[in-house]
């Protein structure tokens, strides 16, 4: 129960900045920045080196985005009133979709790739 | 009265109880799971597909509205707001590997993230899309919670925007293994980032199922690229439009 009230103090705050200052950012999105802080600041007090010292969050979190998936249902059937405007756009759509999915996927995986061989990160992969 | 009376009478009432409608939510998610372990998790057979699909299909046999259906299922929905911020703790569960690969994560997240939304909302309007096609488009590649509430306050349609951010995340999850592979790419990380921060939470699931290294680094490209596209969606659309 502490672990939910903290993500939902997060994201509470989150609204009422957004909605204070009229900033063009879902509050979710500030949510997670807030819940970062929280983290960072219970670990300090724990003292603890590695991993999340408020396991009650965590444990919400985890339980949370395990099931990620069904959270997505109720929008995705709000899809059977646009209906119209799909059938209309329909090529349009999944020439837009398919194109900038390959061409995000190339470009991210190129940017990473050079850019760790031009600053040499410390290789968690192909150890070049 | 007689039994298909109480029967017609019982319906009336189940068909606008919002119970009724929640139930068939997590009802079709479950049966959506069971079919995906059936087809041993192969991409195509997405569970949040397929479940949207039964749940149509069911209010279309019953003639149900989807205001009627929405009173039930927002409960499920709302949770979507918490599962968002939750994203902080594998975001900083993972804080050390991010410290490791600083400049590749940061170079990345920015080319991605402007790709994706650029590279969306220019085909769409080049192709004619009317503008509220364009934004719904523009932050397809973000976290369903953070895309539908950049689509709503750009004038997007969140719906729309939904139906957007699952089929992105289902394209990515199927070509991401086979376009690597194709590319000859073996960086691990480099992968992750880029299933994560294209297809979002559907990819980051695609990328456990390939390799740890992968799934982490997806996890980690998706928290950071709804953050990004949340902030950058309104300027670069401002640009573009």
């Amino acid at each position: 129960m502490e672990g939910l009230f903290v993500i939902l103090v997060c994201q509470l705050i989150g609204e009422i900045v957004v909605r204070t200052l009229d900033l063009s950012m879902p509050a979710p999105a500030l949510g997670i920045v807030l819940l970062l802080v929280y983290l960072w600041l219970a670990d300090r007090r724990a003292g603890s080196g590695d991993g999340v010292a408020d396991i009650r969050v965590s444990g919400v979190a985890d339980t949370l985005l395990k099931n990620l998936g069904v959270l997505f249902v109720p929008l995705g059937v709000g899809v059977m009133q646009n209906y119209r405007l799909i059938y209309d756009y329909a090529g349009t759509i999944v020439i837009a979709v398919v194109v900038s999915t390959i061409v995000t996927l190339m470009v991210t995986v190129g940017a990473f790739l050079l850019a760790s061989r031009l600053f040499g990160a410390e290789g968690t992969g192909d150890g070049h | 009265m007689d039994t298909s009376g109480r029967v017609f009478e019982l319906w009336v009432y189940l068909s606008t109880s919002p119970l009724t409608w929640l139930t068939v939510t997590i009802g079709a998610y479950i049966a959506a799971q069971r079919l995906a372990a059936l087809s041993g998790f192969n991409p195509i057979v997405n569970p949040v597909l397929i479940s949207v699909v039964l749940v149509i299909s069911i209010l279309a046999a019953t003639g149900t509205s989807y205001s009627t259906y929405f009173d039930g299922a927002q409960f499920v929905h709302f949770a979507l707001g918490p599962a968002t911020v939750a994203l902080a703790v594998p975001l900083y569960r993972n804080r050390t590997l991010i410290r490791q690969n600083f400049v590749p994560v940061i170079v990345a997240l920015i080319a991605g993230s402007l790709t994706a939304i650029v590279c969306a909302t220019g085909v769409a309007l080049l192709l004619g899309a009317p503008d509220s096609v364009a934004i719904s488009l523009a932050p397809k590649s973000a976290t369903a919670g953070i895309a539908v509430g950049i689509s709503q306050q750009l004038g997007g349609d969140p719906a729309l925007t939904a139906l957007f951010v699952i089929f992105t995340g289902v394209l990515g999850a199927i070509i991401v293994t086979p376009l690597m592979n194709l590319l000859r790419i073996r960086n691990y990380a480099a992968r992750g980032f880029a299933a994560g921060l294209t297809s979002h939470g559907i990819g980051t699931a695609r990328a456990f199922q390939v390799n740890e290294i992968a799934g982490t680094f997806s996890g980690l490209a998706m928290a950071l690229n709804g953050i990004l596209t949340s902030a950058i969606a309104a300027v670069v659309l401002g640009l573009l439009l």
